[in-house]
């Protein structure tokens, strides 16, 4: 189990074990940002990691290519930020992220 | 190329209807309906568009969002979780302008399906949850909700299969598959999962490809090391069943099966299973465990088979299966072996908790290739956690395959080809020693209406 706090917005929701953090904010209640709902393939869902990056498990060759891609895109004044899709990261432990906008509560 | 139920085309006639125009209970089956592209319209009409087909494992889609595609010649169907306990299959389009949401395996997330195009998303149930920019894009009669649902197939689950079928009319799984109940349901593939999962393709016809099974009788010669230890008249004691629904099993002769009969000339029964069971472990990649191969051994190194020996193997098999966890479940008389499930499923049960399914399709919309795809599934021990999802390898090549598996596809493609042969109109059929192959194409032409 593995704890995310978000900024803007300063939300935290807890992910459980093998979970997106995509994953895990639906199921909080929360509209993560999202065009194609976990398919790797929006880049809207995006993460700065500002914390515990270092202890995520290995990026994945499909989501490497399309972060590598957003950061000279959109981050090329920050080379050294850590960018992450949220659909694509199964932490295991603890992270702090910041999103371009904060994430809303999901209609019920 | 596929049509509607009830398009007129159904009515076409079927000229290639199997006939009884040899001797005795001899069968002629017109060699067009191999590769002729007309025949090849009526079996997605008649059949795939109205049969039961088994589409996947339950265990392929273990967790809420969980899909796999289905496709038949050239439909796709996606089999989606979307409840703890319901499965739907959904016709794989959206409803705006046509592409695909999805291929392959995966899982959709945020319970949404999304078109990958114009950003217009589902609910896992079919609902349209989402239009962009719709008030301004589209007048509100064409929005109209269940237009813009996904069209659904039916669903039924049966052995930890999900099985599909596009006639919303159709009779129940149940009902169809009654007649064969009895013959596979104590093999327990429900209780089973997945080991390997392969395919591969074949330059032949689906039906080519799956009638190589549907026999015994080319085992003598294209299986030698099945063969060696079997007696010449091995194939006259197989015997089959054969069911109205198309379905067909292999029995044994209750009057000359079982220990009075063994196959083999001057060894037993008991010394033929242990050497079929060695050719088959490595012929299918299945079939047994290493260890009750070991057990086996060690029997024979005691003494040399004879027939009370095989109780006692069997009793040793199921002690060893308890101290190891693993509930084999032991096979009734009416198990069978060897069964046939309309129209292209084929399912080897042996008595060690290990299976074989084999599944042939056309390939896409070419009536000269099929796909030949086997799932290999064991009983597995109690407490064992549930694995991740089976994944899909292929096309493995020919030469790659199990070494029964590659003989039986080496005659599939020269098969195809002599099948051609101009003036060879029809290829002769034995009733007694393929009946399975008989009925198959029986009620294909009763549901081709000829």
């Amino acid at each position: 189990m593995s704890t995310v706090r978000v900024s803007p917005g300063g939300i935290e929701f807890e992910v459980h074990p093998g979970e997106s953090v995509f994953d895990a904010s639906y199921r909080e209640g929360w509209m993560w940002p999202t065009t194609c709902y976990g398919q790797a393939q929006c880049t809207r869902c995006h993460m700065k990691v500002v914390s515990g990056a270092a202890e995520l498990p290995a990026i994945s060759a499909l989501e490497l290519p399309i972060v590598e891609r957003l950061s000279r895109i959109s981050y090329r004044s920050e080379p050294d930020v850590v960018l992450r899709l949220a659909c694509q990261v199964r932490p295991t432990n603890d992270l702090e992220v910041e999103l371009k906008r904060a994430p809303v509560r999901r209609f019920e | 190329m596929s049509i509607q139920i009830g398009d007129s085309r159904l009515s076409k006639s079927n000229p290639w209807a199997v006939g009884n125009c040899a001797p005795g209970d001899d069968v002629r089956i017109p060699t067009e309906r191999y590769y002729s592209k007309d025949f090849f319209e009526l079996e997605c009409n008649s059949l795939w568009n109205n049969s039961w087909q088994l589409a996947c494992r339950l265990e392929d889609i273990p967790n809420v969002g969980d899909y796999v595609e289905y496709t038949i010649v050239d439909q796709s169907i996606l089999i989606v979780r979307d409840g703890e306990t319901t499965i739907r299959a959904l016709r794989n389009r959206c409803s705006h302008r046509g592409v695909q949401l999805a291929n392959g395996n995966g899982s959709f997330h945020g319970c949404q399906m999304v078109c990958p195009f114009h950003g217009w998303r589902y609910n896992l149930d079919g609902t349209c949850s989402y239009v962009y920019q719709a008030a301004n894009a589209f007048s509100p009669e064409s929005l109209e909700p269940e237009s813009l649902r996904i069209p659904e197939c039916r669903t039924a689950i049966r052995w930890g299969f999900v099985f599909v079928n596009m006639n919303a009319k159709s009779e129940s799984l149940e009902s169809f598959l009654e007649g064969i109940s009895t013959a596979i349901d104590p093999v327990g593939l429900e209780d089973m999962r997945v080991n390997w999962w392969r395919y591969t393709e074949v330059k032949a016809n689906w039906k080519v490809a799956l009638e190589a099974f549907l026999e015994g009788y080319h085992i003598m010669q294209t299986h030698p090391e099945l063969a060696q230890v079997s007696g010449d008249d091995y194939s006259a004691h197989l015997l089959y069943d054969l069911d109205s629904n198309g379905h067909g099993w292999n029995t044994q002769d209750p009057n000359n099966g079982g220990l009075d009969w063994w196959p083999a000339r001057g060894i037993s029964y008991t010394k033929w299973i242990f050497e079929q069971d060695r050719a088959m472990r490595v012929g299918v990649d299945g079939w047994l465990d290493d260890w009750i191969l070991d057990l086996a051994a060690s029997f024979e190194a005691e003494r040399e088979p004879d027939a009370e020996m095989l109780g006692e193997y069997f009793q040793a098999v199921f002690e060893e299966a308890g101290r190891r966890g693993i509930p084999i479940r032991p096979m009734t008389p009416e198990t069978s072996p060897f069964a046939f499930v309309f129209p292209n499923v084929l399912i080897t049960a042996g008595p060690y908790g290990r299976t074989n399914v084999y599944r042939f399709r056309p390939n896409g919309l070419d009536p000269e290739s099929a796909t030949i795809e086997v799932w290999a599934v064991q009983v597995r021990p109690i407490g064992t956690p549930e694995g991740p999802r089976p994944r899909l390898e292929g096309p493995v090549p020919q030469s790659e395959l199990p070494f029964v598996l590659a003989q039986d596809a080496s005659n599939m493609e020269a098969q195809q080809r002599g099948l051609r042969t101009h003036g060879f109109d029809h290829e002769l059929l034995s009733g007694r020693y393929e009946p399975m192959i008989i009925n198959f194409n029986r009620t294909l032409d009763r549901l081709i209406g000829s």
